[in-house]
């Protein structure tokens, strides 16, 4: 099993800012509004479509799109249905404050770039608050 | 981030828990993209109305904030909700979700937010002077106020937004500095762009195409405001541009990716949205309509009688002008609606699974917001369609 680390920028300010799942990972934005489901997790009208980002720690450039985002991660997390982590190439206002409010880690300006170095299916562990990646290759 | 001490009070709760809620948002904002202070704003403008979009999570964030006593500091105004507040059982909405909306909306009244319920703000007197540094939430006001109003605000979160709003004041970070504001790609349009659809369909394809950048869009037209609606709501929509610079900007010009859009590219934009069925509905007002949008749909419909319904969304100032300039009236003569306080993306429509529209944002999102297929056509040719001239 191949290992890599990546170090990023991450969200400081989170009570437990450690998480682990599955990546899924987008080349193309995302718009929470739109794009996800909010009752399901399912990922819609986006490449992606039919992917749930639930559980998974979600990989994409950057979010788009509306600003009420925000309220969309929020009420996912309420359900349980919410990324365990966020690796973002450049956050955006509204994927941070919907990542703040709902306690999910969240790391940006990520060196070596985590959209290209992360696969869809690989394992990652999240330590948001030092910045730190660590990615199990899946094969 | 660098607070000052009356800053810190706040923070830490000396100056009453609503205000250290808010600065508690805004210091995770600041500190995350690490601004080096928080700077006054003049005006606020937050998004999250609609009981739609926002559900639960937006009615437990509204009552929190309210019964801790929050207030907002400075103007602030409201996006559009999920309902026309007076003409609410004419959209087909429940009556639950009617309650909801209202208490939503009432909280933010209680707040002291004004609740004008409309995209754009800068027809409600929330009107950003050029320079100055305003929290802005809904997409395309964003880039409206950066790119024509030349004032200054990031992409604000509904929720950041209101945190700005009750403190009066927000990071010091981003489009709020001057080095953040420089044009990152050059974009050259070879074709004449024949109506203000054709300029959403522009701001459309760069969205799509750069996401985040800051065009530089060099063209031989002018920008009216208008067509400058359309253009940032769509540039908003499928990416997330928040600032565009239309004509010349010489000095920051040198070196830049540059791209040419052409009639081709533009009519892929317009292909791109098809309808495998007839348009149930024809559907303008994304953003809200101005007066007059509103007067040219009321000439062209003057005498008529529509086939297909026609609703046209706008703000309720708008509206009401419409009214005494008797707009609205010739509108609903031919069998058309006119609605303030929602638009087709927040509000749940029930009853069309098929929709003509103007706007480049509508067609983009109601596939997915409202599970209806959507084409896109200039504004004449969907009142066309609706008086029943086939396309």
């Amino acid at each position: 099993m191949t290992k890599i680390i990546l170090k990023g920028f991450g969200l400081k300010t989170l009570r437990s800012p450690v998480a682990e799942g599955e990546a899924l990972v987008s080349e193309y934005p995302i718009s929470f509004l739109g794009n996800v489901n909010p009752e399901t997790g399912v990922i819609q009208n986006h490449p992606l479509e039919g992917e749930s980002v639930a559980g998974r720690v979600l990989v994409f450039p950057t979010g788009v799109g509306s600003t009420v985002g925000t309220y969309v991660i929020i009420n996912l997390a309420e359900k349980g249905l919410a990324p365990r982590a966020m690796i973002q190439r450049r956050a955006d206002t509204v994927t941070l404050i919907g990542a703040v409010v709902a306690g999910i880690p969240l790391v940006h300006r990520v060196i070596p770039d985590p959209v290209e170095s992360i696969k869809s299916g690989d394992w990652v562990k999240v330590d948001s608050s030092k910045g730190i990646i660590e990615v199990e290759k899946k094969k | 981030m660098y607070l000052t001490k009356e800053e810190e009070k706040a923070l830490d709760g000396e100056h009453g828990e609503a205000l250290s809620l808010a600065m508690r948002v805004l210091c995770s904002l600041g500190d995350f993209f690490e601004a080096e202070r928080l700077i006054p704003i003049q005006s606020a403008h937050i998004s999250g109305v609609s009981y739609k979009t926002g559900g639960e999570a937006l009615l437990t964030t509204l009552k929190k904030f309210s019964s801790l006593g929050s207030r907002a500091l400075v103007p602030a105004t409201l996006n559009p909700g999920g309902v026309d507040l007076e003409m609410w059982r004419e959209m087909g909405v429940e009556e639950k979700f009617f309650e909801k909306q209202k208490e939503i909306i009432s909280l933010y009244t209680e707040m002291g937010i004004l609740a004008t319920c409309s995209c754009t703000p800068y027809e409600a007197g929330n009107i950003p002077a050029r320079g100055t540094h305003v929290s802005f939430a809904e997409s395309s006001a964003i880039t409206f106020t950066n790119s024509y109003l030349n004032a200054r605000t990031n992409r604000e979160s509904g929720l950041s937004a209101l945190a700005s709003a009750i403190t009066g004041k927000t990071p010091l970070y981003g489009l709020h500095l001057d080095e953040n504001r420089f044009p990152t790609v050059k974009v050259r349009v070879t074709v004449a762009l024949e109506s203000s659809t054709h300029y959403g369909a522009l701001g459309y394809l760069i969205g799509k195409s750069f996401s985040d950048a800051i065009p530089l869009i060099q063209s031989d037209q002018s920008l009216p405001l208008v067509e400058a609606k359309h253009l940032s709501s769509a540039a908003a929509a499928s990416g997330a541009v928040a600032l565009y610079y239309w004509g010349e900007k010489a000095e920051a010009t040198k070196d830049l990716e540059k791209i040419e859009v052409d009639k081709r590219e533009i009519n892929q934009v317009f292909e791109s949205f098809s309808l495998t069925r007839e348009p149930g509905i024809v559907m303008l007002g994304c953003p809200h309509y101005s007066i007059y949008e509103l007067k040219r749909v009321a000439e062209m419909v003057e005498g008529e009688r529509l086939k297909i319904p026609l609703w046209v969304f706008t703000s309720r100032q708008v509206k009401c002008l419409g009214e005494r300039l008797g707009f609205v009236q010739r509108i609903e003569r031919a069998g058309g609606k006119v609605f303030c306080d929602t638009c087709p993306i927040v509000a749940p429509l029930k009853g069309f699974d098929s929709f003509l529209t103007d706007s480049a944002k509508a067609a983009h999102y109601a596939p997915s917001m409202n599970r209806m297929e959507a084409a896109l056509q200039p504004t004449e040719k969907c009142v066309k369609v609706a008086l029943g001239f086939k396309q």
